[in-house]
């Protein structure tokens, strides 16, 4: 990053003094207008690309089953296994459903299921991450260590457990979901509330009588978004794959729900008759995933003062 | 094709009832492989008795030699059939044990151990003249007090599948081979229970050994048990001393579990198994399309049916279950479920099997649907639930068809599809569902079917009573004159269709895919594979 491009974008670098007082701490300390987390990723090539597949898919979740040719659970019998034609764009399934709007459906779940696993886990992990950082001592040592405990289990293996636990259903798995991604969102937090908790303005902050809550929303939290930001962005992907990989196992929306995992799920045992039926919902598990991973990586990128060069 | 044509005439025979007619019991095709539905047919579900025509027995002069892989579709779990009843074990113990009498190709009782038996006058005592000269695998002379034995354990408190015995009064064993069994009341399905996977011979001393028969089989079959391993194979060794003359041409067996349907049919086509059971219906098309695999198999007895908790509202009110048949339409279902390979039937038995009750597959009248829903007080439908097994997508996907078509008529159905020990327990125990889409196991005497719908019987899932039935139901097992009993399980049915306990579906194809080098091998109607015996390698 350059200091010429640095300039060109100078809008809002003041904007938030927190936020601009902990990004400038690092190695752009001696530039007072820094480019925009906007155009840093405008800037990259990739993250734009995910970023743009990210909006397509949540425009597609929000408005998608408007533009539906059919209803997702319509069966035509005459109409089975068919390939992509005019009336069925994408082909139809074995029960003669149109995968287009089983897909434009399932997005919706995909997104559901990711915003709030993420949401929850995000929440908890602030909650914990923010109090073990700020207070450490045994209260750190005890969280920590109940964090590593849950993370010790293989992310899906787990989730399984926790549904079997709670009953088969959608809202389960998001909250098995969410259990399973607290602990790196608890460690991220923790981590960063470690570095900024020795900060000037915390201590003036303190010294000034502030309590521990208002320390913790006030002056912590606004200066821990940037690693958030981007892990949250990264879980979103893990999140909508692991529904993928859960509704592939049989757990989650009941059928006839079209979750993109359970079309792949039940189709692929015929991939050489109508291989169709799962290649679509494949590549929109894939393209959405991929989509999240470039937009986290670019905003890891654009966000994280070290990896400025 | 001359061969497969010649046996297509066979089996239409067999199934019209005229060839069968011959036993001394003169009961016609009183043959019964397994018991019927209930906790222990629906845990056997998947399992198809196909009736075959398709047979290859023409295959030339039998090479012996060679160990033949084969794919099964599901773990033994164990290996004792009194202790449990699964097909996968059955599929394992025919190879194993002898027992008195079996199933043949043309659907008719044969001797096994047995080598004659007479029947009194009044069908009430069965006497069997035992071969000579039969040893165990440890070898023991098998003899009479060993065949008392294993009926005895067979109808004990401890076997799970003791009412198959319900019709015994007695075993005795006069002397080395003579067998003497006594029934309580005319049972014409006897000699095909005998033939079923639970009667099996076996050694009292194993038993005692052991505990129980779950890891062990010594048995006096053609093959000698060598080695389970859970979720992975079974090894079968050639018996040596085996009393079908020259049999079996295998030097063993390798039963290779390959549970999941795409890694059976990948399996044999890339070589890693010589032979697959219940080949995917998905797959007929690709297999059929590779010239160095054959197909064995055509249509299965078993009935796919949508059933009503009639103990429940509003499933109580024949109109409702009446609404529900009018709206259901047949061939919509078998594409999801059996990829087409079926044929669509209203009666609890294949349209062509001799007991069936002829009658046409209607069209689906969803007027007449709604009006007799309207009759019944739910002129916009109702909420209810539809449960199905969630391992068997033929069943499950019949769910998801039906669940849609009910949308016709307002019924807004939410489907639970469950595991297996759920299944059993909630719907095929205790009554705790609504509409559930299941299936029977396999059968050849129309008895094992009907005894469903008796009032009180294990098999009556449904909650079922007409003492008309009842009194029928009698007269069908009692009667030996296979014209009067079809004429008495046609009114049944008659009666069935009026009032709608079971919606029935369809009958599904079953197949088994070989390589073609594999010779010599005779698909069975009861989905027994024990013609592996006669089965040898070209190659």
């Amino acid at each position: 990053m350059t200091s010429a491009e640095g300039t060109e974008s100078g809008l809002s670098a003041e904007g938030g003094t927190a936020t601009a007082g902990a990004l400038t701490l690092g190695a752009a300390v001696r530039q007072p207008r820094r480019p925009t987390i906007w155009t840093t990723i405008r800037r990259q090539r990739l993250a734009l690309t995910g970023a743009l597949i990210v909006t397509f898919f949540a425009v597609v979740a929000v408005v998608g089953p408007m533009f539906a040719p059919h209803g997702p659970t319509e069966q035509f019998p005459q109409h089975r296994l068919e390939s992509p034609s005019r009336a069925y764009p994408f082909g139809t399934d074995e029960f003669g459903r149109d995968i287009l709007s089983r897909l434009l459906y399932g997005a919706r779940i995909s997104f559901e299921v990711g915003a709030i696993a993420v949401g929850i886990a995000g929440s908890l992990g602030i909650l914990l991450g923010m109090i073990a950082g700020y207070r450490r001592g045994w209260l750190d040592n005890v969280l920590s260590l109940l964090m590593d405990i849950v993370y010790a289990f293989p992310a899906i293996l787990l989730a399984i457990a926790i549904i079997t636990m709670l009953g088969n259903s959608l809202a389960n798995v998001m909250i098995a979901i969410a259990i399973v991604y607290t602990p790196t969102f608890m460690r991220v937090v923790r981590g960063a509330t470690l570095s900024v908790r020795n900060m000037a303005f915390v201590e003036a902050a303190v010294s000034l009588g502030a309590s521990t809550p208002r320390i913790l929303v006030r002056h912590i939290f606004p200066n821990i978004t940037a690693p958030l930001i981007v892990h949250a962005s990264l879980n979103f992907a893990f999140a909508v794959l692991a529904e993928a990989s859960l509704a592939f196992l049989g757990l989650g929306n009941k059928p006839p729900a079209p979750s993109w995992g359970s079309m792949v799920s039940s189709s692929y045992g015929f991939l050489q008759l109508a291989p169709w039926a799962a290649i679509f919902p494949g590549v929109a598990i894939a393209l959405t995933v991929l989509g999240f991973n470039l937009l986290g990586d670019g905003l890891r990128d654009a966000l994280d003062p070290r990896l400025r060069s | 094709m001359a061969t497969r044509d010649r046996f297509e005439e066979l089996f239409r025979e067999v199934l019209a009832g005229r060839l069968t007619r011959r036993t001394a019991l003169g009961t016609g095709a009183g043959l019964s492989a397994a018991a019927a539905l209930g906790p222990r047919g629906a845990a056997a579900a998947p399992r198809g008795a196909a009736r075959s025509f398709a047979a290859r027995r023409q295959d030339g002069t039998p090479k012996p030699g060679g160990v033949l892989k084969v794919g099964m579709q599901a773990d033994p779990t164990a290996l004792d059939p009194h202790k449990q009843s699964l097909t996968a074990i059955w599929h394992v113990v025919e190879h194993i044990y002898s027992r008195l009498t079996k199933i043949l190709p043309d659907l008719s009782v044969g001797p096994e151990l047995a080598e004659s038996w007479e029947i009194s006058e009044d069908g009430l005592v069965y006497t069997f003249k035992l071969r000579q000269g039969v040893t165990f695998h440890n070898g023991r002379p098998l003899v009479a007090e060993d065949v008392k034995y294993s009926f005895e354990r067979y109808g004990s408190e401890e076997s799970v599948v003791r009412s198959d015995l319900a019709s015994v009064e007695s075993v005795e064993a006069p002397d080395d081979s003579t067998v003497v069994i006594r029934l309580k009341n005319r049972d014409a399905s006897i000699l095909s229970i005998l033939a079923s996977q639970s009667a099996i011979i076996i050694p009292k001393e194993v038993v005692e050994e052991n505990g129980d028969l779950s890891q062990v089989a010594v048995g006096s079959g053609p093959f000698i048990f060598r080695e389970y391993v859970p979720n992975t194979h079974v090894i079968l060794e050639k018996n040596p001393n085996y009393f079908e003359e020259g049999l079996p041409y295998l030097d063993g067996l390798e039963l290779i579990i390959a549970a999941d349907d795409t890694a059976r049919t990948t399996a044999l086509v890339t070589g890693t198994v010589d032979m697959i059971e219940y080949a995917p219906l998905r797959d007929i098309e690709l297999l059929q399309s590779d010239p160095s695999i054959v197909l064995a198999g055509n249509s299965n007895t078993n009935i796919r049916m949508v059933s009503f908790n009639m103990k429940r509202e509003p499933f109580n009110d024949v109109r409702v279950r009446q609404a529900i048949a009018k709206v259901i339409d047949r061939e919509a279902v078998l594409g999801p479920t059996v990829f087409g390979h079926g044929t669509t039937t209203v009666v609890p038995f294949p349209p062509d099997y001799w007991a069936a009750l002829p009658a046409e597959v209607p069209a689906p009248d969803i007027e007449g649907a709604r009006a007799l829903l309207a009759e019944a007080g739910f002129p916009d439908g109702f909420k209810t639930t539809i449960t199905s097994w969630a391992q068997y997508s033929f069943l499950s996907n019949a769910a998801v068809v039906i669940q849609e078509q009910l949308k016709q008529i307002g019924i807004e159905a939410e489907l639970n599809l469950v595991e297996n020990a759920t299944m059993i327990a909630d719907v095929h125990t205790n009554f705790n569902y609504d509409i559930a889409v299941t299936g029977t196991s396999a059968y050849v005497d129309p008895h094992e079917i009907m005894i469903n719908f008796k009032t009180g019987e294990s098999g009556n899932f449904v909650g079922y009573s007409n003492p008309q039935v009842d009194e029928l139901i009698d007269q069908g097992q009692a009667e030996t004159d296979q014209e009067k009993r079809a004429e008495i399980y046609r009114q049944i049915q008659q009666i069935l269709l009026d009032e709608v306990p079971w919606v029935c579906l369809f009958v599904a194809n079953q197949y088994e895919a070989m390589k073609s080098y594999v010779k010599g091998y005779t698909h069975i109607a009861t989905g027994s594979n024990y013609t592996l015996r006669e089965t040898w390698l070209d190659q």
